[in-house]
């Protein structure tokens, strides 16, 4: 029964989905969407800048983009601890270094198309000489969170990084 | 539309769409479960127009010349190919006088230097992104110019294309149109940036740029020395007497740089002596006296040598022979 339960929800949110153009979700027991945004600096009347985020679809060379996935348990039982959300970092985009957050995860990246992931410090490129140096922010083909905490029914969370188109 | 944050020298072509998506695999009371990946949210690369012209090249001209070539380099930093129009300017202030009747042209490639016969397209037909192209200035040099004088030419480069649903691109062979940045909110295609900086004929953001190279006027400096380079007495020594031979020797040199034209030497040969026919030498070949297609000639008791046109620098050596009467 519980099992044609989670079967009968996944495929009424596939349903609901499937009216809903603009949102960017994948269904499942759990909602993954992902958006793009740029930081845009906006002055109020009192001459402080603040920076606002916009929602962007398009940009020239050079824009810094945030990209955030967001998930949320959408079934009545929690997700087991340790779950992974793996992102390619987009094409024709370089990975800003240090900019990607994730909060209650452990953040892994991968500099040989997602086969190895492992810490900053520990992701190794080989010169075309063969020495071995630290890869490079820019160097990195995939970002990995793993979530450390159980994600209780209802719950959200998001993780995300920013990238310059190149 | 978004003000670009420079890092790359020129960056992702226009209209290329960038995706971005995510995957998680998670398990509900140990047991896995299908894997999700999100719907990819896609951005669209704007067009980004930039383009630099770089001069500041100083080129030794004569006064008068015609045809003056001074190189100028267009570089187009935009993130697509396009056609580059051309436009020289000559009436600019700050300088001793102005060319005339300028022109530019694109250096073909088949011949490095400017060649009148090979360089003669006058626009920049599809430069690609990142691509550097040499341009001449081709400006003719007014007559009766001081030595020093600089006069100042500048040429404009103006990004153009065609537009299509990925922005502004460049048909080979053609000239596309003036662009036009896009205004206001985005629309549904590709925007149009202006992302130039100010040149000395234009302002930031017009899909121009341009810079001043200087021509320089060079009068050569002439400097004829007559020597007596050896005297031959009847008895084989070197006293100058009734019957010695004096061999002279005339030294022309040409310092600086430019071109002197129509150079000619005359020596009307000292009284009392007789010349020794046959005795003319230019930088050591003999020539003859008659008038004739060689350049020496013997006539009216004076030797006589059409140089013609002479670049500096340069130095000859003529020598001729008289007996001491």
């Amino acid at each position: 029964m519980r099992i044609v339960n989670l079967l009968l929800t996944t495929t009424l949110l596939a349903l609901l989905s499937s009216f809903s153009f603009n949102v960017h979700a994948a269904e499942g027991a759990i909602k993954l969407t992902s958006i793009a945004q740029v930081e845009i600096e906006v002055t109020d009347k009192k001459g402080n800048k603040t920076l606002k985020r916009s929602t962007v679809t398009k940009a020239v060379p050079g824009t810094e983009v945030i990209y955030t996935t967001t998930f949320k348990n959408v079934i009545n039982k929690p997700v087991d601890k340790n779950f992974v959300i793996d992102n390619p970092i987009p094409n024709d985009s370089e990975y800003k270094g240090g900019s990607a957050f994730g909060p209650d995860c452990e953040i892994l990246f991968s500099v040989d198309g997602g086969k190895q992931f492992g810490h900053a410090e520990e992701l190794k490129i080989k010169d075309a000489d063969g020495k071995e140096r630290t890869a490079l922010a820019k160097e990195y083909t995939h970002i990995r969170w793993i979530y450390k905490k159980e994600l209780a029914a209802g719950k959200s969370g998001e993780v995300g990084f920013r990238a310059a188109i190149k | 539309m978004l003000t670009p944050q420079l890092s790359w020298a020129v960056g992702t072509t226009a209209g290329t769409t960038i995706s971005n998506s995510a995957s998680l695999s998670y398990s509900i009371g140990g047991i896995a479960q299908a894997s999700i990946t999100s719907v990819a949210v896609t951005l669209l690369v704007d067009e980004k127009i930039n383009l630099t012209v770089v001069g500041g090249v100083t080129t030794s001209v004569a006064t008068p010349a015609t045809a003056q070539a001074t190189a100028f380099t267009v570089t187009n930093n935009s993130n697509s190919a396009l056609d580059f129009s051309l436009t020289v300017t000559w009436a600019i202030a700050g300088d001793n006088f102005d060319p005339t009747a300028c022109s530019a042209f694109v250096e073909s490639g088949a011949t490095a230097g400017y060649q009148a016969a090979q360089d003669i397209a006058t626009y920049i037909d599809e430069l690609a992104a990142g691509a550097t192209k040499t341009v001449y200035a081709v400006c003719d040099i007014p007559a009766a110019l001081g030595s020093g004088n600089t006069g100042l030419v500048g040429l404009t480069a103006t990004a153009q294309g065609n537009f299509n649903a990925t922005g502004y691109v460049a048909t080979a062979g053609a000239l596309g149109g003036v662009m036009t940045e896009t205004a206001g909110a985005n629309t549904a295609n590709v925007d149009i940036l202006f992302a130039d900086i100010a040149g000395t004929e234009d302002i930031a953001r017009d899909a121009k740029h341009s810079a001043h190279n200087t021509y320089s006027v060079s009068i050569p400096t002439l400097t004829i020395t007559k020597t007596v380079a050896s005297v031959l007495d009847p008895s084989g020594g070197s006293v100058v007497m009734p019957g010695s031979v004096i061999t002279y020797q005339i030294a022309v040199v040409l310092t600086g740089a430019g071109t002197i034209t129509g150079l000619v030497i005359t020596d009307p040969l000292p009284a009392s002596t007789t010349y020794v026919p046959g005795s003319i030498t230019v930088n050591g070949v003999t020539k003859t006296d008659a008038v004739d297609a060689d350049n020496a000639q013997f006539s009216a008791n004076t030797v006589n040598v059409s140089l013609g046109n002479v670049a500096a620098p340069a130095s000859i050596t003529i020598t001729f022979r008289a007996t001491i009467n």
